[in-house]
């Protein structure tokens, strides 16, 4: 919302005229209150304070899309033991597809024991992360809503499980800006397939186009034509682009609030900063052999995903703001074990790197890591391939997550499911209050962070929520 | 049936409540335009009010005769709700025989004994603390219930017995079980005396912690012969019965600290309102700074934010400027009392700046990792009082500035991963401060 007049288009004037009554001194009220006003005069990302003292600076979120289980992670369910292979029927009504007919209950493939001096449960495919168990503050009260994997990716990045509205790492870059003004505040390091749902998992929505999350390739080059070709110099590079905003700027004169040409603008400029700073950003053979042995960089099943884990902290050492980190491949609806025993390892030593690593470098207090997938996984699997190929369907209900830095209770466990791992039953939450409460650690607070558009003002949880005060130290 | 009676109070006593402020509003109303119906109204409805506290009152009576309430609450509660029974019942009598003047002061004190009495009986079914239970930080503040809150403890590291038991014991249970009074043969001042118990055994059962004759004795109603604290003195709160039930439920450990007992719910609760850990923010005053000089800051490529929008303090980032240089520093120096955080990290700040910076007063969290600054630098920090958080990690500080580390009071985390301290020296800083976080893991 602008509060300079001679912006205003038509449809602010019909707003503004159509409940000019109390209102229009409400919302300008309101907007005093959040940053919008301020982020006006100064550059979309420019830095701002946060709402409320907050610990959490940056946040790098790790994605396992495909909904990883809790049951083979985090939060082991001996008494499946007793019912491994017992058959039943069961009508689902509101999952029939993934959960009625013949079923049958599944143990895990994996042992599990206790770890650290918190004495938290993992499963035994983690070997590094165990190391730093007490840094990490597990949740089991979270739940979904969709079973299906890009209603349910989309429900957990955005909010809204329809798609098509502003990311958690839009949101917060809207709220808090960038710490550096030459990197994009929003970073995606996908796979080389995307998630389901596509990049409108990292969509700016209906807020401005400068917060959208901006991906990294992870094969060849991170970003696509970063160097200037061949023969083309920096001094021609500055003089066409200059010529280009300008004759920009000309057309936007007349379209003053057309923010994708805003944004087109603030994009060139950005990627012109980012020549000189991007190289040395995602250069990660610069790391000496020790750190890069640490995030299991070099070797094979933990390369892919070690070098992103890397690469994630070096954008945040470099003060990008939120980066999401994304390993695929965790629907396993059969082969449970060699499909999770897999990713588990590939993950396992890469995370535990990295939090070694912000650890000693006195940043795991700013830098708030989270862990999760969309959903979680049932107890129970359909009947298929005669019985062998066990594996787990998509579960709403139950879900495991954690949480590291940024202000978190550490070493902790917090909520429960229950005795086979079907649905949550301590500490439960909907995913709108976990976005509030991710807000929350960054000092923002979900009812004031809000931008108007379609006739209301719209936030991350949709409609308010919870703050789940169990997490936070 | 007194017991079947008294059960009807908590229904009957809102009757009454209503009745009464239903009258004053009629006789508000009557107040700005006189007629006939309303005087009548108010009369009838008066009346009710008067048979209504009446028959609350007696049920009253009946419920506190079965037990369970106790305390001064229960005397005020008491006492206040037979004084709107016979209050209304007098007013209700009266009121044609008195003033208009006097019919004010009457609806006064009719509505101030009232209140008095609702308040009190919400007390002693929700709590005592049951109207700002959920009330905003600023207003706790104000009617904290004097639970006493310690400072400047990390509650995980607290002591349960020393920390929490003791100082309850203290204040409510110490002036008669002491070396010198020893009422029932039992002294409450330490460990050894705690386990000696006294004349009628054991304080603690392992087998039946519920009948423990601690918690039996505290759990007795107030007019027990046998309740403690006895009838008369000072009793104890329910946080402070809580607290002595969980330590109970865990053992009695002498020695457990608060972070090896699980604790969730209510007693998780009072656990976080008991112990607040020093933060400096709350302690640092600085006046707010004027926002032109936050955007000279901005125009000279200095980033500076607020650590809250509503707070005076600020933070600065200066990471990976090449030279800081006098400018910078200068301008920073407007800000000497507000600034709390800077950080420099891979940035070119010398030991020369370093010093300078060193003289704002307020600092709390310096970052200088991945900088040119050596032991040199370090030293001037001495006299930050407030400083908390300190990375040097990438730098060649070493060992020579062991002491000037050690010497900041208030140090709870220190980053020196890849400088130059020997294993000795960090082994040294991890006895001499013990619980600093060094940023290893575990």
């Amino acid at each position: 919302m602008s509060t300079d007049h001679s912006n205003w288009n038509r449809r602010d004037f019909l707003y503004g005229l159509g409940s000019s009554i109390g209102a229009v001194a409400l919302s300008s009220l309101l907007a005093c209150d959040t940053k919008t006003g301020q982020m006006v005069s100064r550059g979309p990302l420019s830095p701002a304070s946060p709402m409320m003292r907050a610990k959490a600076k940056y946040c790098i979120f790790l994605t396992m899309e495909g909904g990883p289980s809790h049951i083979d992670t985090f939060d082991p369910k001996p008494a499946l033991d007793k019912y491994h292979l017992t058959r039943f029927q069961r009508q689902g009504e509101k999952f029939s597809a993934m959960s009625s007919g013949d079923r049958y209950f599944v143990r895990s493939p994996f042992s599990s024991r206790k770890v650290g001096k918190s004495g938290v449960d993992m499963s035994a495919p983690f070997v590094h992360l165990a190391d730093v168990a007490d840094e990490i503050c597990f949740y089991r009260g979270c739940q979904a809503e969709s079973v299906n994997h890009p209603t349910a990716m989309y429900h957990i990045n955005t909010g809204n499980q329809f798609g098509g509205e502003p990311a958690l790492g839009s949101w917060i870059s809207y709220g808090l800006g960038t710490m550096n003004e030459n990197l994009p505040a929003f970073v995606v390091l996908p796979e080389v397939a995307y998630p389901q749902g596509g990049p409108g998992n990292w969509s700016n929505g209906f807020l401005p186009s400068h917060y959208q999350g901006t991906p990294l390739r992870p094969e060849g080059s991170p970003i696509l034509n970063i160097n200037p070709p061949p023969g083309v110099s920096r001094y021609h590079q500055e003089e066409s682009l200059e010529l280009l905003q300008k004759l920009n700027r000309e057309h936007q004169q007349m379209h003053p609030n057309h923010d994708e040409l805003s944004a087109r603008i603030e994009n060139y400029e950005l990627a012109y900063r980012m020549q000189m700073e991007v190289p040395d950003v995602i250069d990660i053979e610069g790391e000496d052999e020790k750190t890069k042995e640490l995030y299991g960089v070099g070797q094979a099943e933990t390369d892919a995903f070690g070098r992103k884990c890397l690469l994630a902290r070096k954008l945040v050492e470099q003060g990008v703001r939120f980066v999401q980190v994304y390993s695929g491949g965790w629907d396993s609806h059969d082969f449970l074990e060699r499909a999770h025993g897999n990713l588990i390892t590939s993950i396992d030593k890469p995370i535990a790197g990295l939090i070694k690593d912000l650890k000693r470098r006195g940043m795991l207090d700013e830098t708030l890591i989270v862990w999760s997938g969309e959903f979680g996984r049932t107890a129970d699997n359909g009947v298929r391939e005669n019985g062998v190929a066990y594996g787990r369907d998509h579960n709403p209900d139950a879900m495991g997550m954690w949480f590291a830095g940024g202000g978190v209770k550490a070493g902790h466990i917090i909520g429960a499911t229950d005795e086979l791992g079907q649905e949550a039953i301590d500490v439960v939450h909907p995913l709108r209050d976990l976005h509030v409460t991710l807000l929350h650690l960054f000092g923002l607070d979900d009812n004031k962070l809000t931008y108007f558009h379609g006739g209301r003002h719209k936030q991350l949880s949709q409609f308010g929520g919870q703050v789940i005060k169990e997490v936070i130290a | 049936m007194m017991d079947f009676l008294g059960a009807f109070h908590p229904l009957i006593l809102h009757i009454p409540i209503g009745a009464l402020l239903a009258a004053f509003l009629l006789e508000l109303i009557h107040h700005f335009r006189k007629s006939h119906a309303l005087d009548q109204a108010i009369k009838i409805l008066l009346g009710f009010t008067a048979v209504t506290a009446i028959i609350a009152a007696l049920f009253g009576y009946f419920l506190s005769q079965k037990g369970g309430y106790q305390g001064v609450t229960l005397q005020i509660h008491q006492w206040s709700g037979i004084g709107v029974a016979l209050l209304s019942t007098l007013f209700f009598l009266l009121k044609s025989r008195l003033s208009i003047q006097g019919v004010w002061i009457a609806w006064g004190i009719n509505l101030l004994v009232l209140t008095v009495a609702g308040h009190f009986g919400g007390s002693l079914t929700h709590g005592e603390d049951f109207l700002i239970r959920d009330a905003p930080g600023f207003i706790k503040t104000v009617f904290s219930s004097g639970d006493e809150v310690i400072t400047n403890i990390d509650p995980d590291s607290a002591v349960v017995f020393t920390d929490i038991i003791q100082p309850i014991v203290k204040e409510k249970c110490l002036s008669c079980h002491n070396d010198s009074k020893k009422q029932g043969s039992l002294d409450l001042r330490n460990e050894s005396t705690w386990r000696k118990g006294g004349k009628n055994g054991d304080l603690f059962d392992p087998e039946n912690i519920e009948q423990s004759l601690l918690l039996h004795r505290i759990f007795l109603p107030l007019d027990h012969e046998e309740h403690m604290p006895p009838e008369g003195q000072q009793q104890l709160i329910p946080t402070e019965v809580a607290m002595i039930e969980w330590w109970l439920e865990n053992g009695m450990p002498f020695d457990k600290k608060v972070g090896d007992l699980h604790s969730s719910g209510r007693i998780a609760q009072i656990l976080q309102s008991k112990f607040q850990p020093f933060d400096p923010f709350e302690v640092i005053t600085a006046d707010p700074i004027d926002e032109s000089v936050l955007d000279e800051f901005r125009s000279n490529g200095i980033t500076a934010l607020r650590i809250s929008q509503k707070s005076p303090l600020l933070e600065v980032r200066l990471a990976g400027v090449e030279t800081i240089g006098k400018d910078k520093i200068d301008l920073m120096k407007k800000a000497k009392e507000q600034i709390v955080r800077i950080d420099f990290h891979g940035s070119g700040i010398t030991d020369a700046e370093l010093r300078e910076i060193a003289s704002f007063p307020n600092l709390v969290q310096l970052s200088l990792h991945q900088t040119n600054i050596t032991n040199e630098g370090i030293e001037s920090l001495r006299g930050l009082k407030y400083l908390q958080h300190l990375n040097v990690h990438s730098t060649r500080v070493s060992d020579e500035s062991l002491n000037d580390l050690i010497a900041l009071d208030q140090l709870k985390s220190l980053y020196v991963w890849n400088t130059h301290f020997s294993s000795e020296a960090i082994e040294q800083l991890k006895s001499a401060r013990p619980g600093l976080d060094l940023g290893e893991v575990n």
